[in-house]
């Protein structure tokens, strides 16, 4: 199995915080997007800093295509491209000065592709960034990122703020990105039916620790909600049958691997579909 | 080849992926030795994630109707005769398990439930 | 390193411009003051003026976080503190050429003009704008672009500092040294290179090390 990005035992801490991230571990194969989730200071910004070495790591390893990420390893970079959740760029360049940047600073600029996708996403090539909205600047950071033919793309919040019309043509052009098995997708979200539509997996990240990784599939169709009474919940095998649970009113929510195996087991007791949104509450919500 | 995504239905995804391609093959819209459109391309046109494609293909690949070969793409394989005929079976038992909960249900005696099924068999 | 410069000068266009503009109206100042004394502070401001925008440069680039974007570029991070080095040295060598117009202007306007305060206009500017980014960069990359203006003023006082130091160091050797004389003015720049590039190893230090 090829894979594009390798993140394991990835730990950092900050001195004067409690925030850290502790051993975060997970791998995106080639071809596929990684959706990122978690709640707000999980760590999500956090670990993509460190993959991208913006920050230091304390510990673990980070390869992307195989190869450590370093200061030095130049040419690894010229195949990520990055959308953090900001402006992005000086406030005074003009998206065609950018272009003009960018060309001189990345090996495969693609000025074509760069002019036609600004075009195609109604971004104005002469208007300074600093007069642009926050969705366009998202918009010019996604069609930059893209321009100069990376293999991983590695982003950051990049849909929030953008209406849904604009997101769905944004997700479009990443569903082509990864018609090239090789290329791959980290994308950090609050979107979540954004990645219920095109995520390939799902790592779920909670203060500081990656809990799951998942096929987004898998968690769709086989992962399940069992809203049970208290007795019924008293009579489950807490270890074997659920992945944790929480009490809401009096019904406990119970999240559950495979729906089929436990409706054999417990035909009386409701189950529900589950939406990423729910998991990563009954995940980071949990009472046991 | 059109595929419709119902994002309503509690059917998964890639199980409509290989019902819709299933019946193109079966009507004959497909024919054997038709390509199909690769699965990056497909998950792009659908608008759904790769792996979901990916799973519909392996599925449709491991019951016979499709072949991959690497490198020349995905294509409608020679259909097994039998195969099929007992993939219709299939779906006919389906419907008539639902016909008959419902005659019993509403009280329909099983001989008025022979006479309508000859009725329409004779029905083209 | 070429693409990191053309964006650093895009970026401070506008300002640039301001600072050319300003510059070229302080060339015609000979016309209107004879007093040859006052022509080397003219000179001086004028090289100035083209390093007073570095701490505002700076702040944009943090809160667009651009300098976060440049790490992820495939730079090394050494090259970004080239680039910026290389942009300042720049902007100080056109201001020597502005002040040059006003050096020619002067020797026209004013007959006898003493060369010696032309080359001390020179070193004056000269003193001022390279102490004031050589201050200026390992300050702010150190703690950050919020209090530039403030910074900016420092960086005055430090490069006037330097100045009137060499200028002190120089009269223990001899006593009847004039501050406005050539030595002192030469020294004093050559002080001041010495000290960019001090500022500039620091600079790389402070980045290498810098969390974005």
């Amino acid at each position: 199995m090829n894979y594009s990005l390798e993140i394991e035992n990835l730990s950092k801490t900050y001195p004067h915080s409690d925030f850290r991230l502790d051993r975060v571990s997970f791998k995106i194969p080639a071809g596929t997007i990684m959706g990122f989730v978690g709640e707000n200071g999980a760590g999500k910004t956090t670990t993509i800093s460190a993959i991208l070495n913006t920050i230091q790591k304390d510990g673990g390893k980070v390869k992307v295509f195989g190869q450590e990420m370093s200061d030095n390893n130049i040419d690894v970079r010229e195949d990520i491209g990055v959308v953090f959740d900001a402006v992005n760029f000086s406030p005074e360049l003009t998206p065609k000065k950018l272009s003009n940047v960018m060309s001189r600073i990345y090996k495969n600029w693609n000025q074509d592709y760069f002019l036609t996708t600004t075009n195609k996403l109604d971004i104005p090539l002469n208007r300074k960034v600093k007069q642009l909205s926050r969705g366009m600047t998202m918009k010019l950071a996604i069609v930059v990122a893209l321009s100069h033919s990376p293999k991983l793309l590695i982003l950051d919040e990049a849909t929030s703020g953008l209406d849904p019309v604009v997101r769905e043509e944004i997700l479009d052009l990443f569903l082509e990105f990864v018609e090239n098995e090789n290329h791959s997708i980290l994308m950090s979200s609050h979107i979540t039916t954004d990645l219920e539509k095109i995520a390939d997996y799902i790592t779920f990240i909670h203060k500081g620790k990656s809990i799951l990784t998942e096929k987004k599939d898998t968690l769709i169709y086989e992962y399940g909600i069992a809203r049970c009474k208290a007795e019924q919940f008293i009579n489950l095998d807490k270890e074997e049958d659920i992945l944790s649970y929480r009490k809401r009113g009096h019904q406990v929510d119970a999240l559950v691997k495979n729906k089929t195996v436990f409706e054999k087991k417990y035909g009386d007791i409701i189950i529900d579909n589950v939406t990423i949104d729910e998991i990563m509450l009954l995940l980071v919500k949990r009472e046991g | 080849m059109e595929i419709i995504i119902s994002s309503n239905t509690s059917k998964p995804i890639y199980e409509q992926i290989t019902s819709q391609i299933k019946e193109m093959i079966m009507s004959g819209e497909l024919q054997t030795g038709d390509p199909i459109p690769s699965m990056r391309s497909l998950a792009k046109s659908i608008h759904v994630s790769v792996i979901t494609v990916q799973k519909a293909y392996e599925d449709l690949q491991r019951d016979g109707f499709i072949e991959t070969t690497i490198g020349r793409g995905s294509f409608v394989a020679a259909q097994n005769r039998d195969f099929i005929q007992e993939e219709q079976q299939k779906k006919i038992e389906e419907y008539l398990t639902l016909a008959a909960e419902t005659a019993r249900v509403s009280g329909i005696k099983l001989e008025k439930l022979i006479e309508l099924l000859s009725i329409f068999y004779e029905e083209v | 390193m070429k693409g990191l410069l053309i964006n650093n000068f895009y970026s401070m266009l506008s300002n640039v411009k301001l600072t050319l503009g300003m510059a070229l109206i302080m060339t015609l100042a000979p016309i209107f003051i004879r007093e040859s004394s006052f022509i080397p502070t003219i000179m001086g401001v004028q090289i100035f003026l083209f390093v007073v925008y570095t701490g505002t440069s700076l702040q944009a680039d943090e809160s667009s976080k651009w300098s976060k974007f440049e790490i992820t570029l495939p730079v090394k991070r050494k090259t970004i503190i080239n680039a910026k080095y290389v942009s300042s040295i720049i902007l100080i060598a056109i201001g020597v050429l502005i002040s040059t117009l006003t050096a020619i202007l002067s020797s026209i306007t004013i007959s006898n003009i003493n060369t010696d305060f032309l080359v001390f206009g020179y070193c004056f500017g000269l003193t001022l704008s390279i102490n004031t980014v050589a201050f200026m960069y390992p300050i702010i990359l150190k703690i950050g672009a919020e209090k530039n203006e403030l910074i900016l003023l420092l960086a005055c006082g430090f490069s006037l500092g330097v100045m009137l130091l060499t200028s002190f160091l120089l009269s223990l050797f001899n006593h009847g040294i004039k501050f406005s004389s050539p030595v002192v003015g030469i020294t004093s720049v050559i002080v001041s290179v010495l000290l960019l590039v001090l500022s500039y190893f620091l600079s790389i230090q402070i980045h290498r090390k810098k969390e974005f």
